[in-house]
């Protein structure tokens, strides 16, 4: 599986040269000022959701986190790689924190070696307590989520070194981690520089600037998985070493040399969570629930446990059975193969979660102002929609198609890449027919219209 | 020593803020409901029925109830106390699903107790937890009126709305209503608050032996 590591992407264009960026992203003032106005925006939506309005149609965090922030952030990941995590006023609670109160102890080895299986299930977790607590629709509910992710935050950052939380226990790192790596930024370090460097700074830090938050040594790094693009690096390497480049998206897939199960499982995990969302959305789901309640006497809650359930292992099962079928081309071992394809699922996740926000963030978005008026007193009412459902709905459809499109293609470059062209297609071709499958689904899943969070 | 006491007064510092921030917000005026311009006032004893089964949610409640066909909303979704509830009461003839809009609807709403008080079973009959209104023709959709009223205590309420129209003649609905205090979670916030400041405390003192035991 391992390959010598040999950098990817255009060299050349790097942005760094532009030079009153490179000031701006070597300058104090990055990221903190973006820093600042997230912190700012976040107090006004952790007070809003554990005590303003119980109404989630009135409540401006929950129309700020859930219609605007959630829509936006996988565009933001796949535009920007990890940007947003460099921002994150988690991030800045945790830094704070540290340097106040911080015992700086080494990040235990149980959560180096599980953080990703942590981050899965938590994730898994949440969506499914969603659902049967109220997160989303609740604003008491999401402002406990934020509590719970503060209290967390603060520990960990009291006793553990760097951003412990960020890297092992954020329930959106893997989801962050796979999602800008089928983006179209990186951030890479020049080998041949850092051969001949002494002090590595980057990850040490210096006196000016702390190493790398994120535990990563840019000259090993080969993805985008845990860049947060804090521009530390960049600020601390004295060697100029450090390109921020644009690249061909989801090329990451195909040019990496080591899988890894735990992200592979996400990834198609994801696959069925946002199937879950869409089918909840659908008549046929209460149908179910009211025949799984008369016929066997299931709540609502253990009801929608079983589909949850049903939607998280069928696309597992899926892409097992791809890869068992595979394994007779590729000769590769099952777990194997479903780490290295688990990847080629992404784009399809990324456009999917990005259809079903497309929705909420043009069809409810204008209640992001009429909720911040509500703050000074200014009760506004009125459409919420940016664009009529239609026009969504093509969005969306393209949104899906291009996903699939691009679940598909990257299974054949990795395939391609891995065993040969004369091999890639008879390997690839179970992968590409569970892809298509995904996206049919999915596609048909968006023909209906969806509910409302406000 | 002073270092650690310093910690220890910015830790409880910043776990008060954790504290005070959502106290500030429960004391924010909350945004003025401009729905409609109902008529508000206390009334007397009224005898009336009712269940609390309902969640305080925007449910559409349907009765049918002789000619006429009602449904009743509520906005916000979970009322809380002291803060305006718009009743929008939809009201349609049953035989041709014509909206009715000669209608005269009277709306009273009354707090159960749920047996606390002797007079009347499960009803609290004082002036501030028995609420009366009249519906005005709403201009949202063809039959539907809607009246503004101010539930005073947190609790499971009835709302019982009297309907009177000279063509269909006169009917009674029945509907729950529950208050719920829109207050945070002290006992969340308290445990998590709580939980941070074990740990900064518990943090200082490895602190303190890491810094201990490099002197030495």
């Amino acid at each position: 599986m391992s390959q010598p590591l040999k950098p990817k992407s255009s060299q050349k264009r790097n942005f760094l040269k532009f030079k009153p960026l490179k000031w701006f992203l070597q300058s104090s003032l990055y990221p903190s000022i973006f820093q600042w106005a997230a912190v700012l925006v976040f107090a006004v939506i952790m007070v809003q959701t554990l005590a303003g309005p119980t109404s989630a149609h009135d409540n401006f965090g929950t129309a700020a986190t859930w219609v605007l922030w959630w829509p936006l952030l996988p565009l933001f990941f796949f535009l920007f790689g990890r940007f947003w995590c460099a921002v994150c006023p988690f991030a800045w609670v945790s830094d704070l924190t540290q340097k106040v109160f911080g015992a700086n102890r080494k990040a235990p080895n149980f959560l180096r070696k599980y953080g990703l299986w942590i981050i899965d299930i938590t994730f898994i977790f949440i969506t499914w307590a969603d659902h049967i607590w109220g997160v989303v629709e609740s604003p008491r509910g999401s402002g406990t989520l934020l509590l719970l992710i503060l209290g967390g935050v603060m520990v960990t950052a009291m006793f553990f070194e760097r951003r412990t939380w960020c890297r092992y226990l954020c329930f959106l790192g893997s989801l962050s981690g796979n999602y800008s790596r089928a983006g179209m930024l990186e951030l890479r370090a020049d080998r041949e520089i850092c051969k001949t460097c002494t002090t590595r700074d980057c990850y040490k830090g210096n006196k000016k600037t702390a190493g790398c938050p994120m535990f990563e040594f840019p000259m090993a790094m080969e993805n985008n998985a845990n860049c947060n693009l804090c521009g530390n690096c960049i600020k601390s390497c004295p060697h100029d070493s450090i390109r921020l480049s644009p690249r061909k998206p989801t090329s990451e897939f195909w040019s990496m040399t080591r899988a890894h199960f735990e992200e592979s499982f996400l990834a198609i995990v994801i696959v069925g969570i946002v199937f879950v969302q869409n089918i909840t959305m659908l008549d046929f789901y209460q149908s179910y629930l009211k025949w799984a309640g008369m016929t066997l006497g299931l709540s609502k809650d253990i009801a929608f446990t079983i589909i949850f359930i049903i939607a998280m292992t069928t696309p597992v099962l899926l892409l097992y059975a791809a890869s068992a079928v595979s394994k007779r081309y590729s000769g590769e071992t099952i777990r194997n193969a479903f780490a290295r394809f688990g990847y080629a699922v992404i784009p399809l996740d990324l456009a999917s979660h990005m259809a079903h926000n497309l929705f909420h963030l043009l069809a409810e978005g204008k209640s992001i102002y009429y909720t911040f008026m509500g703050l000074f007193g200014v009760h506004i009412e009125g459409p919420t929609d940016f664009v009529s459902d239609p026009t969504i709905q093509i969005m969306q459809y393209v949104l899906v198609i291009a996903g699939t499109l691009g679940s598909l293609y990257t299974a054949y470059r990795i395939a391609k890449k891995n065993y040969g062209t004369q091999k890639a297609l008879s390997v690839a071709m179970p992968y590409l027919v569970v892809i298509s499958i995904f996206g049919v689904l999915n596609f048909l899943t968006f023909v209906v219209r969806m509910s409302m969070r406000m | 020593m002073k270092k650690k006491l310093l910690s220890l007064i910015v830790l409880t510092l910043v776990s008060f803020m954790i504290f005070a921030l959502p106290t500030m917000a429960d004391t924010k005026p909350a945004a003025p409901d401009t729905h409609s311009e109902a008529d508000m006032k206390d009334m007397s004893d009224q005898e009336m029925s009712g269940h609390s089964e309902a969640e305080g949610q925007t449910e559409v409640i349907v009765a049918k109830e002789g000619k006429f066909q009602v449904s009743v909303q509520s906005e916000p979704e979970k009322p809380a106390p002291k803060k305006p509830v718009n009743i929008m009461i939809t009201v349609k003839n049953e035989a041709t699903g014509e909206p009715v809009l000669d209608a005269s609807i009277n709306v009273e709403m009354m707090l159960m107790e749920a047996g606390e008080h002797g007079n009347m079973a499960g009803m609290d009959s004082s002036s501030a937890t028995t609420l009366q209104g009249q519906a005005k023709l709403d201009n949202m959709e063809p039959g539907m009126y809607s009246v503004t009223l101010t539930p005073t205590k947190k609790g499971d309420w009835t709302q019982d709305i009297f309907i009177s129209s000279p063509t269909l003649g006169e009917t009674t609905v029945s509907v729950p209503l529950t208050v719920t205090k829109t207050g945070p979670n002290w006992i969340l916030i308290g445990s998590v608050g709580g939980v941070v400041v074990l740990a900064g405390i518990f943090a200082q003192i490895l602190k303190r032996k890491q810094n201990s035991s490099k002197e030495v």
